[in-house]
């Protein structure tokens, strides 16, 4: 069997509903004025001291686009809505409410 | 010098590498602030954490595993050790226990380690005719505590499984089930002898690596029994229900590639078909300090357990494979 460096006992953590998100790619868009754009997708590394620096650039791929932009929510999955939501979209919920009596409360201008 | 063609990269010094998203950190807090009241957490960890009590709680893990034998747990097993709020990555949260949180050990990559008996077994027959099956009972027994071996009791039942299946089929002759019974060495059919006896014998062995090899499985037997394995009550049960049994952290055979190891080479393929429930699950609430150092006293023993078995499969004879990592 080869021999290869592991930790002692892999250790994890994971309470409540906390999640991490790592810095893993950047992308950069270049214009140049009336003669377009383009943009190039750099993965993000770390140095023997911990600072970040971007790796050369990579061509930017409509799969990746595609797959930012559902990450963006541009594609949003089906759901089951309370009655009274209307109409949901990745910016905007809509929703009514029965007419009814409500304590406002306004704040003053000053 | 006028500067060339060409693009600059953006510098990323001081860009923040990680964002993180806390819905709720009560429990992970209360859990940090436990493990500094009980000492077992250093307080120095919550800068390298970063001020996050669930970042903090793994690296207090890390350095409890380190100081309880984490060098040698990885010259055999290849382990993961996890706090969640639920017993298995699958299970549903238990909305009735709000507090709980749960401490557990499985096999990490589904890897499992292995030790052979077989030369061991003819050196303390020399010593003993039962001092073999004594030797072998006692290693698996306190290891058997908390991680789960695989060993020729598992092997035999899943013989008896695939003598059953072949049976009904038509060519039944033509399956080949490994013979376990063959695998298994004369010795291991003696009884074992009982603690008085084998506390007699011990001081009258001679040969250096026996006495050694006994003395080793005692200390970590003896070291074993510092803790006991939690019980999980009938809710913890329910949420394991869909779980197939543990995977083995070790595999006991007698000789390399023996019917055995045949065994569970065949029962491995479908040991992950369904969600495996962890080796050991120590159920704890971290409102409650006490649960706290109970949960991770519990834990401290199994490592050092752990470790231990890895220190006697070191003194076994024949077991220089299988070695994870130096």
């Amino acid at each position: 069997m080869d021999h290869f460096k592991v930790t002692a006992m892999q250790a994890y953590v994971n309470i409540g509903a906390n999640h991490e998100f790592r810095l893993n790619e950047a992308v950069l868009v270049y214009r140049g004025g009336d003669n377009g754009a383009f943009a190039s997708l750099h993965q993000v590394k770390q140095a023997e001291n911990g600072v970040p620096y971007l790796a050369p650039g990579e061509n930017l791929t409509t799969a990746f686009v595609r797959t930012l932009a559902q990450g963006l929510g541009a594609q949003v999955k089906p759901e089951i809505f309370p009655d009274n939501v209307l109409a949901r979209t990745p910016d905007m919920l809509v929703w009514w409410s029965r007419p009814q009596r409500r304590i406002m409360f306004f704040g003053g201008t000053n | 010098m006028a500067k060339g063609a060409g693009l600059l990269l953006p510098r990323l010094t001081g860009v923040p590498l990680i964002h993180r998203v806390v819905a709720d950190d009560r429990l992970a807090v209360m859990l940090a602030k436990d493990l500094v009241d009980l000492d077992i957490a250093v307080p120095g960890d919550w800068k390298r954490a970063d001020s996050d009590p669930t970042s903090f709680t793994r690296l207090t893990l890390e350095r409890l595993i380190k100081a309880h034998g984490g060098s040698a747990i990885r010259r055999r097993f290849l382990l993961v050790a996890s706090i969640s709020n639920t017993p298995c990555e699958w299970a549903e949260r238990d909305e009735t226990s709000p507090n709980r949180l749960f401490l557990t050990v499985e096999p990490s990559d589904a890897s499992c380690g292995c030790v052979t008996f077989g030369a061991t077994l003819e050196l303390l027959e020399k010593v003993h005719p039962q001092l073999p099956v004594t030797f072998f009972n006692v290693f698996l027994g306190a290891l058997n505590r908390y991680i789960r071996t695989y060993d020729y009791r598992d092997a035999e039942e899943r013989a008896e499984t695939l003598r059953e299946w072949a049976s009904q089929e038509a060519d039944a002759d033509q399956y080949e089930i490994p013979d376990v019974e063959g695998s298994i060495p004369p010795c291991m059919r003696l009884e074992a002898l009982n603690e008085c006896e084998l506390a007699h014998l011990k001081d009258t062995i001679n040969d250096p690596l026996a006495k050694n090899l006994v003395d080793a499985v005692l200390a970590f037997d003896h070291l074993s029994a510092q803790a006991e394995r939690p019980e999980l009550d009938d809710d913890i049960g329910q949420q394991l229900s869909d779980c197939n049994p543990a995977l083995p952290c070790l595999l006991a055979v007698f000789a390399e590639g023996d019917a055995i190891a045949g065994c569970f080479d065949e029962e491995a393929e479908g040991m992950m078909e369904v969600t495996p429930e962890p080796n050991l699950i120590i159920p704890f609430d971290p409102t409650d300090t006490e649960s706290v150092h109970g949960a991770f006293q519990v834990f401290g023993v199994v490592c050092q357990t752990v470790a231990a078995v890895s220190r006697v499969i070191d003194l076994m004879p024949g077991n220089d494979q299988w070695i994870i990592s130096r």
